[in-house]
């Protein structure tokens, strides 16, 4: 669905961190936000979600006038978003966790919470023995797992990632990664930031460079591989 | 040296008490995050409309008691309304300090209401009936039962319940459970309601118990605070740990000190619990 971001601004306080930010989708697509630290990645995603007030600009998606919803009615238009820390509720079982996921549609006469979570199981398999187990006693990957499947549980249109590979060992990010082109191949629209830029704009469709809160390039996942000035300024030589 | 049962019957009655009234202060915390100093004049207001019902109004004590419990449930509502609400971003520390005031205003306003001096529930007086030596009374066990009742029924709420589930993630983390769709103020409605239900029962217990009085409910904060602590602020099975324990210590406790000195029992017992298990009886090392 068409998501359209316009001359985005926002900040912390007085502290102005987005300035101007542009940032459409469309279709199914799947788009990486990559750019140097504090470049105000994961401020636009939060700007974006409502957990960050927009000071200018607006945000559309499905035609609809997203930008000063609170965080509780952002969900309500099919977006769903994992932070990059703190994305689980610890103190939770995992069932709990995902029937939090479920909070927003559990009244609505279509969803069955029940065939719901089997089909997150499919997804994520090593969820299923582990139903009644407090989501913090699990690793960094497990929870990276649960808070994916947990954002997963209303079918969203648009899946807002932050970080998901995180903190996470190298061969669980490649699962990460796999999950992610999974979900965006069954037809969900994902935005994300990535630290772990060039394997993210692999798998992206699109990349979209922010730097000191302006977008800076923008171009698909393999031009901006190939841009020597990406490659220098952006990517380093890892 | 004999540990006569009949103190530590006493103390399971103020241990029932202190359970039901932390539970309901470590409700609030959990979601508002903010140590209410005003929840033990929500206790005594609670024990002063059943007051009112019972012993003025003559009516039965069931009565006064759904009185006093949803009095205060609708009282805890309004206070938030038109004071703690003004609030909501502030830190901690502004809300404790408001909420000391918020404590004083109650405090006086009942006393200017039924005066100064200590009052009873007009309940039948009868020989207390005895046990294997224990001397108990009838309100006593009622305190008890009801006390196990209203336990159990907070654990179903929080455990079995959507919003009961939605009440610990929003205290696990408030900005998540937004995140997945819950509106918190709503959230934060309802725990007023049921913590100021459970104040409001803890300070009738209370009147039952012993005498109603204005500062009554101030003066069980100690214990009260010493249990929510001992088991780990916010945590509602430590709340509940925490307050027979605490009860239990402190009645028996008369055995061996002056009664005068019960509520040093409780923070005694609190700052070992503290040292010992700095994250509450059941708290892991989190964070």
């Amino acid at each position: 669905m068409q998501f359209e971001a316009k001359n985005i601004v926002s900040g912390y306080g007085d502290a102005r961190i987005l300035d101007g930010v542009d940032l459409s989708m469309v279709d199914d697509e799947m788009v990486c936000i990559i750019g140097p630290n504090g470049a105000g990645k994961s401020t636009l995603l939060k700007t974006i979600v409502g957990i960050v007030d927009t000071w200018e600009g607006k945000v559309e998606f499905a035609g609809e006038d997203i930008t000063d919803l609170p965080p509780e009615r952002v969900v309500d238009h099919g977006i769903c978003y994992v932070p990059q820390d703190d994305n689980v509720f610890a103190d939770l079982t995992i069932r709990e966790n995902l029937r939090m996921g479920a909070w927003a549609a559990e009244d609505e006469a279509w969803f069955d919470f029940d065939d719901r979570v089997e089909a997150v199981y499919e997804q994520f398999p090593v969820l299923r023995e582990r139903l009644s187990q407090r989501a913090g006693s699990l690793s960094g990957g497990q929870q990276q797992m649960v808070a994916m499947a947990t954002a997963l549980m209303l079918d969203p249109d648009l899946l807002i990632l932050d970080e998901p590979s995180a903190g996470l060992a190298p061969k669980l990010i490649d699962d990460v990664f796999e999950r992610i082109a999974e979900i965006n191949d069954a037809g969900t629209q994902i935005l994300m930031v990535e630290q772990n830029a060039r394997r993210a704009l692999r798998e992206s469709d699109r990349g979209v460079v922010l730097d000191m809160g302006q977008n800076h390039i923008e171009g698909t996942g393999q031009d901006l591989l190939d841009s020597e000035e990406v490659t220098e300024l952006y990517l380093g030589t890892t | 040296m004999v540990l006569d049962p009949q103190f530590v019957w006493n103390g399971i009655v103020v241990g029932s008490i202190i359970s039901v009234s932390a539970l309901g202060l470590t409700l609030i915390f959990g979601i508002l995050n903010f140590i209410n100093i005003a929840y033990g004049d929500y206790m005594a207001t609670g024990a002063y409309i059943a007051f009112a019902v019972n012993a003025q109004m003559g009516l039965p004590l069931v009565v006064a008691i759904a009185a006093g419990v949803g009095g205060m449930a609708a009282g805890a509502v309004l206070v938030d309304k038109v004071v703690f609400e003004h609030f909501r971003t502030s830190s901690p520390v502004t809300l404790l300090i408001v909420s000391i005031g918020v404590a004083f205003f109650i405090r006086n306003l009942i006393r200017a209401v039924w005066g100064p001096s200590g009052n009873f529930y007009d309940v039948p007086i009868e020989a207390n009936p005895s046990l294997f030596g224990v001397r108990y009374s009838v309100e006593q066990v009622s305190i008890i039962i009801a006390s196990l009742l209203l336990l159990a029924a907070v654990y179903v709420l929080l455990r079995r319940t959507r919003i009961g589930i939605a009440m610990r993630a929003a205290s696990d983390d408030r900005t998540l459970t937004r995140i997945r769709g819950v509106d918190t103020e709503r959230l934060v409605l309802y725990v007023w309601i049921a913590g100021g239900a459970i104040a409001g029962l803890g300070g009738i217990m209370l009147g039952l118990d012993a005498q109603i009085r204005p500062n009554m409910g101030f003066t069980t904060l100690i214990p009260i605070f010493a249990a929510t602590i001992l088991g780990g602020i916010g945590d509602p099975k430590g709340a509940v740990a925490g307050g027979f324990a605490i009860g239990i210590l402190q009645e028996v406790s008369v055995v061996v000190i002056p009664s005068e000195y019960k509520f040093a029992v409780a923070l005694a017992a609190l700052i070992i619990g503290l040292l010992l298990r700095p994250d509450g009886l059941f708290g892991e090392a989190t964070r």
